[in-house]
């Protein structure tokens, strides 16, 4: 691998997280207002009488820095976004947005990249087992059923889960992410037992419907990898079955899923919003849904931020995993 | 090299190395199906270099492709005997049958362009034939072995480290080549193995191919439709037309008297520097194999038909070197005219 390709790599992934920090810092800006007027207008409407009002007003413009010229406030926050300092909550005031997210990460995370990753490895092997010769039809069965299923939204799939596993059959519990009194227990199996438990029933309705879309496209690269001249030759060659399906169709045909699953695993951090409200998963998607309700700008503008990074990141090293993948992509050259 | 050929004409006669008796294959579909090799007989010989010319969906390569017993849904072979080597590879177990591939009989691929595995290195393209059959299994042997076949079509040792993007078409048709050789097969076949490459380098991949066949000691099934590079190339020649084989002769007679009208056609088509015009070309389009004429399937276009060509199917009758299928030759058929027919009963 060239360090010239590298380097460009590296500096397309600085570029993109920079203007994406610009964006985020120039858009609030561009309405009409100050926060904390706003905040302070929010309050009096509400009834509320505040004595000193312009001067607590004034007092807080300076303590965010808001009183400074624009440029000013530009290299402050510059310079907070490289140290991760995403500033503090509105709505949750003392408490900071990186205090937010880092409680909800892991929960996020957890889920998500199990179900991503879960989703990726099976959508890959039925989609490719659809197109050989030699499936079971039990297979064949179960993949359709998927696909069929892939085309309910997987909100409403998780309402009819939770409606069926949780109410009906009362087998999972309903919300959640752990048993109540579970939660400062630290880690032993029962814990990870219980939030395993507990995460189900989203992970099944995020894995039921992305399997089966994602099994199409495989099927889709699948046929067309079947036609090529070398699917021939490696027959002729007198290759076992099972090489040719691995090495040569599977080998190729799932190029682009990789680049597909590297997007949505940067999607990871800005959770599954629906999923997550609907099951009470305190996850990124629930506080994101909360500050957006909350008009919690400075939390909205975090996960944005981290949201951009993260997909950054994984486009990022899908850049520098594909060229192993496949040699046709050149290492730095034009 | 440990291994010594004996010289590339040997004196015995042998038995044939690919006999083919009656093959019958059929492409089924809803319309009905279509006949895309009707009948078919023809052995090879040893170290013989056979030729199979004919237009484009003649059945040349749906024929080659049953020779791997590699015909693919629709088509379905419906009769006759392969005998590869004396043992009948349609018979043969399914594992058997992928054994026999490679070691037995080799391809050379028509699209050599698209018939590398993108993402896998040269090397270990052949090398996995050689896994696959058991041959070499330890690391130091498999590369000396994958040198020694790329050094036979002149190519060095590094290409084995290249990914074929890296390759230019003639490198890549001589990868190929090097790899039908690898497990020195009895019968290699050639689908149009230059069609894709420059007329310069399409000379130089057949001597490769022509010398590593001697080399290796096997049979060739050259595929093309280009008359000029089979007279230079193979010993004997098939001529097939609309699923059928309609000659087959040794190439020095045939070029000197074609006895079927298709093949007169064919010759006649050669262009020729001393004419600068496209010559005679053959009239009309092949038939469609769903439904082919009655008779002698190439009586539509011929233009030496009689009457007898509408009605019966001609039989194979012997020639000087070979045999034809053509009513012509055949001494018990009266040979009125077609046109004489057609034209008699409205005048």
């Amino acid at each position: 691998m060239s360090l010239l390709y590298l380097r460009n790599r590296l500096l397309n992934l600085l570029l993109v997280i920079w203007i994406a920090a610009t964006i985020n810092f120039i858009t609030p800006r561009l309405a009409p207002g100050d926060p904390i007027n706003a905040i302070f207008a929010r309050l009096e409407s509400q009834g509320q009488v505040i004595a000193n009002s312009a001067q607590i007003i004034d007092l807080y413009r300076e303590r965010f820095g808001l009183d400074l010229p624009l440029w000013q406030q530009y290299l402050r926050y510059l310079g907070s976004v490289l140290t991760l300092d995403l500033g503090y909550s509105l709505s949750y005031f003392p408490a900071t947005v990186s205090e937010l997210v880092m409680r909800a990460l892991p929960w996020t995370v957890g889920l998500l990249l199990t179900t991503t990753l879960l989703s990726f490895v099976l959508a890959v092997l039925l989609g490719a087992l659809f197109v050989w010769r030699g499936t079971p039809r039990s297979v064949h069965l179960i993949g359709w059923v998927l696909v069929g299923i892939s085309a309910i939204p997987y909100y409403l799939l998780a309402i009819v889960l939770i409606f069926i596993f949780a109410f009906t059959l009362n087998i999972f519990p309903a919300g959640g992410v752990t048993r109540i009194g579970n939660v400062a227990s630290g880690l032993s199996w029962s814990s990870v037992w219980d939030t395993l438990y507990y995460s189900t029933l989203p992970a099944l309705s995020i894995l039921l419907a992305s399997i089966g879309g994602s099994a199409l496209g495989m099927r889709g690269m699948m046929v067309t990898v079947l036609g090529e001249d070398y699917l021939l030759l490696a027959e002729a060659k007198g290759l076992p079955e099972r090489w040719i399906f691995l090495r040569y169709a599977v080998r190729n045909a799932i190029l682009p899923q990789v680049t597909g699953l590297a997007i949505s695993l940067g999607h990871v951090v800005s959770g599954a919003i629906l999923v997550e409200v609907l099951f009470s998963y305190p996850g990124m998607g629930y506080i994101l849904i909360d500050a957006i309700r909350g008009a919690d700008y400075t939390t909205v503008q975090g996960i944005t931020f981290l949201l951009v990074v993260s997909v950054a990141v994984a486009v990022f090293i899908i850049d520098v995993i594909n060229p192993w993948l496949d040699p046709r992509i050149l290492y730095g050259k034009r | 090299m440990n291994q010594s050929y004996p010289p590339p004409t040997s004196p015995t006669i042998p038995k044939p190395i690919l006999q083919v008796e009656g093959l019958v294959i059929h492409y089924e579909t809803p319309r009905g199906a279509v006949q895309a090799v009707s009948d078919v007989s023809f052995s090879v010989q040893p170290r013989e270099r056979f030729g199979l010319v004919g237009e484009s969906g003649c059945g040349k390569s749906t024929l080659v492709t049953a020779f791997l017993r590699m015909t693919k849904p629709p088509g379905v072979i419906k009769a006759g005997r392969i005998l590869l080597n004396g043992v009948d590879i349609l018979a043969l177990p399914k594992n058997e049958m992928r054994r026999v591939r490679w070691s037995q009989v080799a391809l050379i691929p028509q699209g050599a362009m698209n018939s590398l595995n993108p993402v896998m290195r040269v090397r270990d393209q052949i090398a996995d034939a050689l896994v696959a059959h058991g041959v070499i299994l330890n690391q130091a042997a498999l590369t000396a072995r994958i040198e020694e076949l790329l050094a036979r079509v002149e190519l060095p040792a590094r290409v084995a480290r290249l990914y074929p993007h890296e390759l230019s078409g003639g490198m890549k048709q001589r990868v190929c080549i090097a790899m039908a050789t690898a497990l020195e097969p009895k019968l290699i076949i050639a689908d149009e193995p230059t069609s894709a490459l420059d007329v310069v380098t399409q000379r130089a991949v057949m001597e490769m191919l022509a010398n590593v066949q001697e080399m290796v000691g096997a049979a060739l099934i050259l595929i093309g439709h280009d008359m000029g590079l089979m007279a230079q190339v193979v010993d004997r020649l098939g001529v097939m037309y609309a699923g059928e084989l309609v000659e087959v002769g040794d190439v020095t007679s045939m070029f000197k008297s074609p006895q079927h009208p298709y093949t007169r056609a064919l010759l006649g088509s050669l262009p020729s520097p001393r004419e600068r015009k496209v010559r005679r070309a053959i009239g009309g389009l092949p038939p469609a194999l769903i439904a082919p004429p009655p008779g002698c399937r190439f009586h539509p276009r011929c233009p030496e038909a009689i009457v007898a060509c509408r009605e019966v199917a001609p039989r194979r009758l012997e020639t000087t070197g070979g045999w034809a299928t053509c009513h012509l030759l055949d001494p018990t058929q009266a040979s009125q005219p077609l046109e004489a027919a057609d034209a008699a009963p409205s005048a």
